[in-house]
């Protein structure tokens, strides 16, 4: 175990002076004589040149960078905003240009290995029928693809490899884990080595660190080759937001200028991919495919999952060259594979395998289970196969040692049911490398992970990685929940060139491009929905803070309060089943009930609930959200009060809450209006805000307007209606006495320079509406112009004076038949809307299986 | 014998359905007690995209795309084929099951993947506890494993109630085995799951039974459906069906249409729609002996050659 540094070695000093490797383990920095090795020496000597104020400002900088960056943040969980499980620690993993020789070769060997053993499995099958690799083993693992046997190898099956390694303690690596499904998180990898440099920058240059942009810019050239055309379509296809990768996924696609898609929107038409856009399908030529294969075609295969489009296995099948990986590359994951890795390494390659697993037993085969049960000590049993995670995810796996009898017996049991599932591995010591503290160096045991990538048919290794912490037992996995990570960097013998920025490289031949066109239907929905959700949680808020300042007792007299329950009524009765307002009762008591009722869980147009699904739309799209954006609606997600868990008791605080949220939201409206290129994006987000503000505002002014009042009643009512829409200071510079309704309907309803009327929104959905794409001739058969047209033409020609008229029942039929077209119109333009832009949408996707009754 | 199979499947849509994919395993396997006459397949609306080809599992399948808007899809499969019986075959005389299980184990090469690929469970037949209780009584030492097949198949049909309505695609093995009930896709998943559970492989036979009428009585057009059914494997001997439905091992009655591992991969038809809201399905087959000398002329030309 560790033990404690000795003496309180300053943050100033050397850092190095108290380091102390961790006993019986291997150590990065320390050679067996506690020198520093060579390659470490450049590093360390920067570093203590550094005060210790400076060391920690650094460390500090780095810290805030990932939280900026959103490094590997679950967007769903609900205390998102509250921790940082990814840290990067200021001191990097070191490689001299010697052994990382050694490293590249034995691991460009393991990526041709599986590319042979790959064309094999899914070719001739050789390998199978004579025995070389238990059939068994392949033919019962889930990632086995089998509608793809036989089809061709395109420019290679295997393009990303990845391999987590973890050095013993006599300095040996072994490969604990290989990755061939995704890209295995190599935009994790690129956002540490950014976010890293951007603090570490001069001692990278200054220890003569290589730099990932050309591996990138290889890559990048690769792409290009194999989607076999100029101006190539290339896509990343992630599984979306819920997955743990996400993140990496979003990185690498930016950083690639590749699209970032979901399953959702994509079509197999013809045996040929496309994307589905608001202006019809785009061919893709390349998707880099971060789904796993079982889910990516529910046609052919896991019927359950939607990942990829149904019919990707047909169109794979005509274009080998469509996916890299290829679909069904997962295989080669399976743990199983280690014990007889050595002799198909001497079968495929005629060479000896340079880099070995740990000790492994497939538990598909009887003798290796005996083996294992009758051998426990120091063995860990773990899955064969785990799927796709972030990069530090892997389960650790159980330790038949530990077990009681009980336990034992159970494990026996599951190991007879499932076996083939199940590996059983030797495990081993992980190596220390120093990790920055503000009292020096600790020594802290670590596995990392590095990436080969197949160019132009020759497999070559990205000069970096992911390390992370892994803990101080033994072990065989690359478990580490807590995600303290560390860049990866390896020193050159050639001086490098200055730094050549991938995204400076472009802007060489700069080719201006304005239209951000193509913007997929999917995504379209959702920033529809984002403007509506947030217009919706604005005007929950604004009628719920009209309604609390008229609880004073002094203030307002209860036929004031009259106005404010019917408002409210409006929202609460939009739930199924709940009861609208007591009629008489408009008492303080009863008035703050229903706001507390609105802010609180459980509602489906309560504030909460319109929060919730402001943050899940703009969740799904966060590619598509500035930093900023994202950070203001993260605020939402950080208070209890926004999530409906807990009001303040008071309704003087909960107002001041009110008055906090409004102004978050505006400066969210704000950004949007500023920052927002004038895109179809932006388009789409203000029809959503536009909509729903004029359908709220119409169902209010029905609701407090439809029948004659008394005079305070009337009045009160007029107030709280221009405080709600925000319009008070409006009439009160056009006019110097109280309210009157033909007035105020024509500030709220016609006039449209007031930007919180109805006639406004109108207005601008229309033109909004003109500028989009038209699939189809614009005319009067587009039902969704023909709507906006009659209604605008109503409220342009609507006598405010007529409207306000009262027939001898009370009522006033003008206005109420106008208020009342409108409320159920606007719904209508919204479906109208969804059907032209937005169908075809993922959640249209339905399974039929089976079609018929079963036999 | 020779009959006649007409399997319509009608599916009609709530709303329209934009774009449709289906993957259909209707087509007869080509089988050497299996003589195809004539066969087609015709799909209505006409689909944009047909592709035929045979499968991993070496069935003939169709992968079909409708890109027009459409409320009714109609699938029609119309087959003429000759049933030669099976040889007669003594289950006493086939190997120990261990010896088959062994046979398939991983240190044992050279491999018929077209055997051992049979062997490992299969997504509606996983292990489970209360299968393992179930199986092994079937298993003595040294029985022949043709023999275990025969055992297993009288002890679902003695065991086990036919009942249509017990169950559904997604009812697990450990809950038919549970509640005693199924139907013939239940009781080939069981007999199979067993079968992998003991090392052996097995795999699952989708076709057609001709259901005799009772006496007297004419027979319904329509009434009968499509059947699933098991199939095992003993060296020298090869793939052997038994049907635990009827306990019976099949001779001229069944008509095979697939094998595979199990019903998700033959599923008669199976489809993807973009829309459509909820459908409706009309499923009808009728198996019709035909007379040696009988109306073959009734059944159409053929679309394709068949297999």
């Amino acid at each position: 175990m560790m033990t404690k540094t000795e003496g309180a070695e300053a943050a100033s000093g050397d850092p190095s002076a108290g380091y102390c490797p961790i006993a019986g383990d291997y150590d990065e920095m320390l050679d067996a004589q506690a020198g520093i090795r060579a390659h470490w020496q450049a590093f360390v000597e920067d570093f203590r040149q550094f005060e210790g104020q400076e060391r920690r400002a650094r460390a500090q900088k780095l810290r805030r960078l990932v939280r900026e960056n959103g490094i590997a943040q679950d967007l769903f969980s609900p205390t998102a905003a509250l921790d940082e499980p990814w840290k990067i620690d200021l001191v990097p993993l070191i490689f001299g240009p010697e052994e990382w020789r050694w490293l590249e070769a034995s691991l460009i060997q393991r990526a041709r290995l599986f590319a042979a053993l790959l064309d094999d499995i899914y070719g001739p099958q050789a390998l199978l029928r004579s025995g070389k690799i238990p059939p068994a083993l392949l033919l019962g693992d889930k990632t086995f693809i089998r509608p793809l046997v036989g089809t061709g190898s395109g420019r290679g099956r295997l393009t990303f490899y990845a391999a987590d390694m973890a050095r013993d303690e006599t300095g040996n690596w072994r490969v604990i884990d290989s990755h061939a499904e995704t890209v295995a998180g190599v935009g994790f990898a690129l956002a540490n080595r950014v976010v890293h440099s951007h603090v570490m920058g001069d001692v990278f240059a200054s220890c003569n660190a290589r730099r990932l942009a050309p591996f990138f810019d290889m890559l990048h050239g690769e792409l290009a080759a194999r989607a076999g055309r100029d101006d190539a379509s290339i896509a990343l296809l992630t599984p979306g937001p819920h997955h743990e990768d996400y993140f990496g996924h979003a990185y690498l696609a930016r950083y690639l200028s590749m699209q970032l898609v979901e399953g959702g929107d994509l079509r197999v038409v013809g045996n040929n991919l496309y994307v589905k856009a608001l202006d019809g399908l785009k061919p893709l030529d390349l998707i880099v495919r971060c789904v796993e294969g079982l889910c990516s075609d529910p046609l052919e295969l896991d019927p359950g999952s939607s990942f990829g489009p149904p019919g990707f296995m047909q169109a794979l099948r005509r274009h080998p060259n469509l996916s890299a990986n290829a679909v069904g590359t997962a295989v080669i994951e399976n743990r199983g594979l280690g014990p007889y890795l050595p002799e198909l390494s001497r079968e495929l390659l005629g060479e000896e395998l340079a880099l070995s697993d740990p000790p492994r037993w497939w538990m598909g085969d009887e003798q290796a289970v005996q083996h294992v049960f009758a051998n426990p000590r120091g063995m860990t049993i773990r899955r064969a196969q785990e799927g796709t995670g972030r990069p530090g995810s892997a389960e650790r796996g159980v330790m038949p040692e530990l077990l009681n009898p009980a336990r034992l017996a159970e494990l026996k049991r599951e190991i007879r049911l499932h076996g083939p599932d199940y590996v059983a591995e030797q495990q081993v010591n992980f190596a220390a490398t120093p990790s920055w503290t503000e009292a020096g160096f600790r020594a802290k045991p670590f596995a990392v992970r590095f990436y080969v990538a197949l160019v132009n048919g020759q497999y070559h290794v990205m000069p970096g990685g992911i390390a992370l912490d892994v803990g101080p037992m033994r072990g065989v996995a690359l478990h580490s929940p807590a995600g303290y990570s560390r860049d990866v960097w390896v020193l050159s013998e050639e001086k490098l060139p200055a730094h050549v920025s991938r995204l400076r490289g472009h802007l060489d031949m700069p080719a201006i491009t304005r239209s951000g066109g193509g913007l997929r239907s999917r995504v379209a929905d959702n920033l529809f929905w984002l403007g509506r959700y947030a217009e919706r949680a604005d005007w929950t808020m604004r009628l719920m803070r009209a309604a609390l300042s008229r609880l004073e007792p002094d203030s307002m007299s209860a036929q004031h309060r009259e106005a404010v329950g019917k408002a409210l009524s409006v929202l609460l009765a939009k739930d199924a089943g709940v009861v609208s307002l007591q009629g008489e009762d408009s008492s303080a008591k009863a008035v703050e009930q229903l706001v507390r009722g609105l802010a609180g869980r459980g509602r489906a147009y309560g504030l909460a609930h319109s929060l919730d699904l402001m943050h899940q739309v703009a969740g799904l799209i966060r590619d598509r959200l500035s930093v900023e954006l994202w950070r203001t609606l993260q605020n939402f997600q950080s208070i209890p009060i926004w999530l409906g868990q807990t009001l303040p008791p008071s309704s003087g605080e909960l107002l001041d809450c009110l008055d906090e949220g409004i102004a978050t939201l505006a400066a969210f409206n704000g950004m949007v209006a500023e920052n927002m290129t004038r895109t179809y994006a932006w388009t789409f987000m203000e029809i959503g805000r536009r909509l729903e503000r004029a359908c709220n505002l119409s169902e209010m002014m029905l609701a407090l307007f439809e029948t004659e009042a008394d005079d305070a009643a009337q009045s009160g009512a007029l107030l709280f209606a221009l405080e709600v829409g925000d319009s008070t200071l409006t009439y009160r510079s056009r006019y110097l006495f109280a309210p009157l309704l033909p007035l105020v309907l024509d500030l709220l309803l016609v006039d449209e320079t007031n930007p919180r009327s109805i006639g406004f929104q109108l207005d601008q959905v229309a033109s909004h509406l003109d500028d989009l794409p038209k699939n189809t001739p614009a005319g009067p058969q587009m039902e969704e112009r023909k709507i906006v047209l009659e209604l605008r033409t109503r409220v342009q020609l609507a006598d405010v004076y007529d409207l306000a008229r009262t027939d001898g029942n009370g009522t006033r039929p003008h206005l109420k038949e106008l208020f009342t077209q409108l409320s159920t119109e606007l719904p209508k333009l919204s479906e109208a809307i969804t059907r032209r832009y937005f169908n075809l949408t993922e959640d249209q996707v339905k399974r039929v299986n089976p079609l018929g009754p079963r036999p | 014998m020779i009959f006649e199979v007409s399997h319509k499947t009608v599916y009609r849509y709530a709303s329209p359905v934009a774009q449709s994919h289906h993957l259909v395993h209707l087509s007869p396997r080509p089988h050497e007690r299996q003589r195809i006459i004539r066969h087609s397949l015709v799909i209505a609306p006409d689909p944009a995209q047909r592709n035929d080809f045979t499968d991993y599992f070496g069935n003939p399948a169709s992968a079909v795309a409708i890109e027009n808007s459409h409320s009714e899809l109609q699938i029609h499969s119309r087959i003429l084929i000759e049933v030669i019986p099976p040889r007669k075959i003594d289950l006493a005389t086939s190997a120990p099951w261990e010896a088959v299980a062994r046979r398939m184990s991983p240190s044992q090469g050279p491999h018929e993947l077209d055997v051992v690929q049979y062997v490992p469970p299969s997504h509606h037949t996983p292990p489970c506890p209360s299968l393992l209780a179930f199986a092994e009584p079937s298993f003595p030492p040294e029985r022949p494993v043709l023999a275990c097949a025969m055992d297993l198949t009288s002890r679902i049909y003695h065991d086990f109630a036919y009942d249509s309505s017990a169950t559904d695609v997604a009812t697990t093995i450990g809950e038919i085995l549970r509640i005693r009930r199924g139907v013939c896709q239940d009781f080939a998943h069981l007999l199979i799951a067993a079968f992998r559970l003991m090392g052996l492989p097995a795999r699952y036979a989708s076709g057609y039974l001709l259901t005799k009428a009772p006496p007297g009585k004419p027979k319904l057009v329509g009434s009968d459906a499509s059947h699933a059914w098991a199939s095992v494997w003993a060296p020298e001997i090869g793939w052997v069906d038994f049907d635990p439905t009827n306990n019976i091992i099949p001779r001229e009655e069944h008509i095979t249409i697939a094998y595979g591992r199990d019903f998700g991969d033959v599923s008669p038809v199976t489809g993807v729609l973009l829309g459509g809201g909820s459908h409706q399905v009309d499923v009808a087959v009728d198996v019709a002996p035909v007379l040696q000398s009988g109306p073959l002329a009734s059944v159409p030309d053929e679309e394709r050659p068949a297999r």
